[in-house]
C-alpha cells in the first residue's frame, strides 16, 4: 500500500511537471557549434545569458570541433535529426547551402526576427548569401593582420604607420635583416646564411596561402572568375605577387626558406622576427609572451594596387529540417537575432574575434586598445567563399604556392598546375550537383 | 590449410546444458562462430555493403534520389586524363614506399626489442614499459609532439644541431627529411605494439625445448634459428600482416607532421581518400577507393599468406 | 632463460651481470631515446606557456606550475571526472566484450575443421582491409536510426566484431603443442573444457596482451567517438582536444590533458605487463 501510495504521489508530480511546462510554453531548441578552446568559455557565457533572458527558450549546446561537426551535419540532416541552429565556417556555407543542408532565411523571416543586414559588414553578410539567397547571419570573423615587435623597429629606426606601400616596406625588411657581423640585408657582404634576426618569416600554406592570397587580391587578381566556374589565379597579377614573396626569400633575402607556421611564431615570440603575418587569434599568445613588446595593424600593401586581407567568418544558419516546427523555428530565429546584437558582438570579440558590424568597431571600449588599429582596415578584409568548392580550389592553391616558396617550381608553372587542378576539380563538383 | 588444429569429433560426454556443445555435433564450430557472425553483420558487412552500394551510385546523402552510376566511379581510377587518377595513385604509391620503409623496421626491430626484454635483467619491467608507453598516446599528440620537436626552426632537435655548430635539417618540409620525420615518429609510436605481441608469442614457447637444446650444447643463434623462430612463424605472420595493413592505413602522421607535403609526397592514400569523402563531397569517388584499396589490400594479404603458408601450416609442430 | 640458468651455475650474482651489461647498455640508451620526447612533453606541461618557446630550450622548466593542469581540470563545462568515467567504463566494456568474443571465434577457426572454415576466416579478413572512413558515414547513419547517439552502446558495440583479435588470438591457437589436447580428449574433455582447460591458461599472454590492446584502443578512440558521444558523454581523450580552437593549440595545455588521458592507461598496462610473465607460471610449462 506504501508503495502504491508513492507511485501515485510521484505520477500527481510528474503530471504536474509537465502541465506547468506546457503552460509556459517552453521550447527548446538545440545548437551545434565548434568553438572548442579559448572561444568555449565566451560561447557558454553568452547561451547561459540567452536562457536567462528568454524564459520562453531553453537552448541546448553542444561544441564539436569543427571537422567533426561539418562531417556530422549532412547525415543528421538526412536523418531529419539536424539540430536547430548551428554555426558554420566561411569555406564551408555555400557547400551546405548548395546541397540544401541549410534552411534559406527568407526575406520575411529575416524581417520578423529584426534581423538586419545593414548592420553587418557587407563582406561577411554577403558570404552567406548563395545564389540570392541569404543561408546564415556573420557572429564571429577573423583575419590576417601585421604583428611587429616594437624594439627590433625602434632599434631600426622605422615607424610602422609610415610603411605605405610595396617599396617602403621591403625597405624596412630590408633593414631589420641583420646576420651575424651586423650586416644588413641591403649592404653588401650581407651573409643570408648566418642572419641573427629576420625581417620576417614567409611560412609556407597554409598560412603562407592566406598571406599569397591577400596579396592576390591586392595586385587587382581573383582566385576565380565572375561566376566561379573556372579558376584563374595564373593570371599575370596572380604570378607577380608570387614572384614577389619568392624573392623575399631568395633574392631579397629577409625571409628565410622552409619556415614553418610554428617556427614563424616561434621566431616571433623569441624577438627574433620583425614582422610576422599571422591571423588575430595569435594575439593572446604573443601577449602572454613575457618581454614581448609588439604592436598589431592591418595586413601591409606588399601588392600593387589596393588593401585587402585574408579573412575568416563563421555563420549561424538553421539546418534543414525534416518537419518545420513554426515555435521552434521562430525560437531559433530569436537566438540568432539576439546572439548576432552588437551588444553580445561587443562580448564575443573578448574571444578574440573581430566585430562583425561597424557600430561595434566604433565602441568607445576599443579606445586605445591593441586591435584597434585592425579595425581600420576590416572593411578590406576578403573572405575566400561564395562557391561551392572553396576548400578544394583553396586546396589546389596552397599547393602552388608551397611549390614556389620551395623553389620546386617557378610562381608561373606552379600556379598554371593550381589552376588546371583546380578546374578539374571544380568540374568534378559541378557534375555532383 | 591447418591440419594441425583439426579435431576429430569423438564422441564427447553430453552433460545437461553443455550438450550442443558436445563433440560430435557437426554445428559445433558454428555456435561458436554464430555471435560474431551476427554482430559482423550488423557492424561491419552492411556498413562495407552500403559503401560499395555508394560507390556505384551517383550518390549525396541529402538528394531523394540517387542515379545508378556503375563503374564510372571505379573507371576513373584507371583514366589517367582525371585527378582521381593521378591523385589516388601517386598517394598510393607514396604509401606503398612508406610500408616498403617501415614494416621492416616494425618487424624486426621489434622482435630483437622484445628478446631483449624478454630474458630477465634488471629493470625488465621498467624497459618494457617504457617502450610501450608510447602506443598510450593518441595520434593527435604524437604528430603534434613531433612535428614541434622536429621543426626547421624553432624545433628542439635543429637547436641541439646548431648548438653542436652542425647545418640544421628541414625536417619537415624537404625530402627525404619529411619521410624520415614520419618514420622516426612511427616507429617510437607503435614499434612496442609489435614487441608485446612478440614478448607474448616468446613467452608461449615450451621452456623444456630449450633445455633439450642446452643439452645438446646448441648455441644462441642456432637455438633463434631452429627453436624460436619457427615456433614464432604463425605470430611472424600475424606481425606482418597486421603491420603491412596498419602501415598501409597511414593517416596521422604526416596528417599532423608534414600536411602530405612537400608537394604532396607525404600525402598518404587514406588521406587522398578522407579529402575525397569529407572536403571534396565526392562519397561514390571516395568509396569506390576504399573498395580498390581493401581489394589491393587483400590480394597483398594472400600474397603474404601464400609466401609464409608453409610457417602457418607447421605451426602446431 | 637459459642464459640465466647458466649464470648462477656458475655462481654469481655479479658474474651474470657482467654478462648482462651489454645488452644493459643497450637498453638503457634505447630507453633514453624513448623517454626523451615523453620527458619534453611532460617537462612542458609544467612550464607557463611563455617559456615554451624559450631559447635556449628549458630542459627543466625554469618557472615550475601546475596552471595547465588547473586549466585542465577546471576548464568550464568540461566534466572531466565524467569523461574519466565514461572512459574506464566503455573502455572496460568493450574489453570484456571483445575478448571474449574474439576468444570464443578464434578457437573454432584455429582447432577446429569444419566445412567453410578458410573461407569465413578469409571474408573476416577481408574487412580489416576496407579502411575504416568508408564505413563512417553508414555507421552513424546506423547509430541515428537505433537512437544510439549519446549513449554507451554506440561508443562499444560497433567496434566489437572488429577481427583483430580473432586473427591475433588464431595465431597463437595454431601454436598450441597438439598433444596437450589430446591428452586431455582421451580424458574425456568436451570442446568448452578444452578451452577452457587447455587453451585458455595456455594462451594467458596472448590474451592478455589483446586486452591491453583492446583497452587501450578503445581508450584512445578518437573519431567515433566525436561521431556519437558529445557533452557529458564524451571520452576523456576525445573531451582533452577541446582545448584547441580552429586555429590555434595551446602546447602546454595540451600536454597537460595528454598527461592526466594518458595515466590510467599507463598504470593498466604496467600492471597487465606482469601477467605476460606469470601467466607463463601457471601453465606448468615452466621449470
Amino acid at each position: 500500500m506504501k508503495r502504491l501510495a508513492q507511485i501515485v504521489a510521484l505520477s500527481v508530480a510528474f503530471v504536474m511537471i509537465l502541465g506547468v511546462q506546457a503552460m509556459a510554453k517552453t521550447v527548446t531548441i538545440t545548437y551545434w557549434h565548434g568553438f572548442t578552446g579559448p572561444d568555449m568559455p565566451y560561447m557558454q557565457q553568452l547561451i547561459k545569458k540567452f536562457n536567462e533572458t528568454h524564459p520562453g527558450i531553453v537552448v541546448k549546446a553542444q561544441a564539436i570541433p569543427w571537422g567533426n561537426l561539418f562531417q556530422q551535419l549532412q547525415p543528421v540532416v538526412a536523418a531529419g535529426r539536424a539540430p536547430d541552429v548551428v554555426a558554420v565556417n566561411e569555406d564551408v556555407i555555400t557547400g551546405f547551402s548548395a546541397r540544401g543542408a541549410l534552411t534559406e532565411l527568407t526575406p520575411a523571416m529575416l524581417k520578423s526576427a529584426g534581423i538586419d543586414k545593414s548592420r553587418f559588414y557587407p563582406v561577411l553578410w554577403n558570404t552567406a548569401v548563395y545564389k540570392g539567397k541569404v543561408y546564415g547571419v556573420p557572429i564571429h570573423s577573423v583575419a590576417l593582420v601585421e604583428y611587429y615587435n616594437k624594439k627590433l623597429l625602434d632599434a631600426a629606426g622605422v615607424d610602422p604607420t609610415k610603411l605605405q606601400n610595396r617599396e617602403q616596406f621591403l625597405a624596412a625588411l630590408q633593414k631589420l635583416t641583420i646576420d651575424k657581423n651586423g650586416k644588413h640585408a641591403n649592404e653588401p657582404g650581407f651573409d643570408p646564411d648566418n642572419v641573427v634576426q629576420w625581417g620576417t618569416m614567409i611560412p609556407l600554406p597554409w598560412m603562407g596561402g592566406s598571406i599569397y592570397y591577400s596579396m592576390l587580391l591586392q595586385n587587382g587578381g581573383a582566385m576565380l572568375n565572375a561566376d566561379g566556374t573556372k579558376a584563374v589565379f595564373n593570371s599575370p597579377q596572380a604570378v607577380e605577387a608570387l614572384q614577389f614573396l619568392v624573392d623575399l626569400i631568395y633574392k631579397y633575402h629577409v625571409s628565410p626558406a622552409n619556415v614553418t607556421e610554428d617556427g614563424s611564431i616561434a621566431a616571433f615570440r623569441q624577438g627574433k622576427e620583425a614582422f610576422v603575418f599571422n591571423g588575430v587569434w595569435r594575439y593572446e599568445d604573443f601577449k602572454g609572451q613575457q618581454g614581448l613588446d609588439f604592436g598589431v595593424a592591418p595586413f601591409p600593401r606588399l601588392g600593387t594596387r589596393e588593401d585587402a586581407a585574408w579573412g575568416g567568418s563563421s555563420y549561424l544558419a538553421l539546418p534543414r529540417q525534416r518537419s518545420v516546427d513554426a515555435a521552434r523555428q521562430k525560437a531559433a530565429l530569436a537566438f540568432v537575432n539576439w546572439m548576432t546584437e552588437p551588444a553580445q558582438d561587443l562580448y564575443w570579440t573578448g574571444a578574440g574575434s573581430l566585430p562583425t558590424q561597424p557600430v561595434v568597431a566604433k565602441d568607445a571600449s576599443f579606445e586605445g586598445k591593441p586591435m584597434k588599429p585592425v579595425f581600420a582596415g576590416l572593411q578590406y578584409v576578403h573572405p575566400f567563399s561564395g562557391f561551392p568548392w572553396v576548400a578544394q580550389v583553396r586546396a589546389a592553391l596552397d599547393e602552388a604556392v608551397g611549390n614556389a616558396l620551395l623553389k620546386k617550381e617557378t610562381p608561373k608553372s606552379a600556379l598554371d598546375a593550381g589552376v588546371s587542378e583546380a578546374n578539374k576539380q571544380i568540374a568534378d563538383a559541378m557534375a555532383n550537383q | 590449410m591447418n591440419r594441425s588444429g583439426s579435431t576429430r569429433h569423438e564422441g564427447g560426454r553430453r552433460r545437461g546444458i553443455l550438450a550442443p556443445f558436445s563433440e560430435g555435433s557437426p554445428l559445433l564450430p558454428y555456435l561458436y562462430l554464430l555471435p560474431h557472425a551476427v554482430l559482423f553483420t550488423v557492424f561491419i558487412l552492411y556498413p562495407i555493403g552500403f559503401g560499395i552500394y555508394v560507390s556505384v551510385h551517383r550518390w549525396d546523402i541529402l538528394a531523394s534520389h540517387q542515379p545508378f552510376a556503375g563503374l564510372e566511379f571505379y573507371k576513373r581510377l584507371f583514366d589517367p586524363s582525371t585527378l582521381q587518377f593521378q591523385f589516388f595513385w601517386r598517394t598510393m604509391l607514396n604509401t606503398a614506399l612508406f610500408v616498403g620503409l617501415s614494416v621492416p623496421l616494425l618487424v624486426f626491430g621489434a622482435l630483437s626489442m622484445a628478446m631483449l626484454v624478454n630474458r630477465p635483467i634488471f629493470g625488465r619491467g621498467f624497459f618494457r614499459a617504457v617502450f610501450f608507453m608510447p602506443n598510450i598516446l593518441a595520434v593527435s599528440v604524437v604528430g603534434l609532439l613531433w612535428r614541434w620537436i622536429l621543426d626547421n626552426q624553432a624545433g628542439l632537435v635543429n637547436v641541439i644541431l646548431s648548438d653542436a655548430g652542425l647545418p640544421k635539417v628541414d625536417f619537415i618540409t624537404q625530402q627525404p627529411w619529411a619521410w624520415v620525420s614520419i618514420l622516426v615518429s612511427t616507429l617510437w609510436w607503435t614499434i612496442g605494439f609489435n614487441m608485446v605481441i612478440y614478448l607474448a608469442a616468446l613467452q608461449g614457447i615450451p621452456s623444456n625445448y630449450y633445455e633439450a637444446a642446452d643439452l645438446e650444447g646448441a648455441s644462441g643463434w642456432a637455438k633463434f634459428r631452429y627453436i624460436t623462430w619457427p615456433m614464432l612463424s604463425p605470430t611472424t605472420l600475424f606481425v606482418v600482416v597486421t603491420t603491412v595493413l596498419a602501415s598501409f592505413q597511414l593517416f596521422g602522421q604526416p596528417y599532423v607532421i608534414t600536411g602530405g607535403g612537400p608537394s604532396r609526397t607525404t600525402e598518404s592514400v587514406l588521406m587522398y581518400i578522407t579529402e575525397e569523402a569529407f572536403t571534396n563531397y565526392q562519397f561514390s569517388s571516395a568509396s569506390a577507393m576504399a573498395t580498390l584499396f581493401g581489394l589491393i589490400m587483400l590480394l597483398f594479404t594472400i600474397f603474404q599468406f601464400r609466401t609464409m603458408a608453409r610457417d602457418i601450416g607447421t605451426g602446431g609442430k | 632463460m637459459g642464459t640465466e640458468r647458466e649464470g648462477r651455475a656458475r655462481g654469481g650474482r655479479l658474474a651474470r651481470r657482467l654478462r648482462q651489461a651489454p645488452r644493459l647498455a643497450l637498453l638503457v640508451i634505447l630507453a633514453l631515446i624513448f623517454l626523451a620526447p615523453v620527458y619534453w612533453a611532460v617537462s612542458t606541461s609544467l612550464k607557463p606557456e611563455s617559456d615554451t618557446v624559450a631559447m635556449p630550450p628549458q630542459w627543466i622548466p625554469a618557472h615550475p606550475t601546475l596552471e595547465n593542469y588547473r586549466a585542465v581540470l577546471n576548464m568550464p563545462d568540461a566534466n572531466i571526472w565524467r569523461w574519466t568515467f565514461n572512459s574506464l567504463f566503455t573502455a572496460t566494456a568493450y574489453t570484456v566484450s571483445y575478448v571474449g568474443l574474439s576468444l570464443f571465434t578464434a578457437y573454432p577457426l584455429a582447432r577446429m575443421h569444419f566445412k567453410g572454415r578458410d573461407a569465413w576466416f578469409w571474408f573476416i579478413l577481408f574487412s580489416m582491409m576496407i579502411p575504416g572512413v568508408m564505413l563512417l558515414v553508414p555507421q552513424y547513419m546506423m547509430m541515428i536510426r537505433f537512437n544510439w547517439i549519446d549513449t554507451y552502446n554506440a561508443l562499444i558495440w560497433p567496434g566489437v566484431p572488429a577481427v583483430f583479435g580473432i586473427f591475433m588470438l588464431r595465431q597463437f591457437f595454431v601454436t598450441i603443442p597438439r598433444d596437450l589436447e589430446d591428452a586431455a580428449r582421451i580424458d574425456g574433455a568436451n570442446s568448452l573444457q578444452i578451452l577452457r582447460h587447455v587453451i585458455l591458461p595456455l594462451s594467458q599472454p596472448a590474451l592478455v596482451t589483446l586486452a591491453v590492446f583492446s583497452f587501450m584502443g578503445s581508450w584512445n578512440n578518437y573519431v567515433w567517438p566525436l561521431f556519437v558521444a558529445h557533452g557529458n558523454m564524451l571520452t576523456l581523450p576525445v573531451g582533452i582536444t577541446m582545448f584547441s580552437s580552429r586555429y590555434i593549440t595551446a602546447y602546454g595545455k595540451l600536454m597537460a590533458g595528454t598527461v592526466i588521458a594518458s595515466l590510467p592507461v599507463l598504470v593498466a598496462f604496467v600492471f597487465a605487463q606482469r601477467f605476460f610473465v606469470e601467466g607463463l607460471t601457471l601453465t606448468g610449462l615452466k621449470e
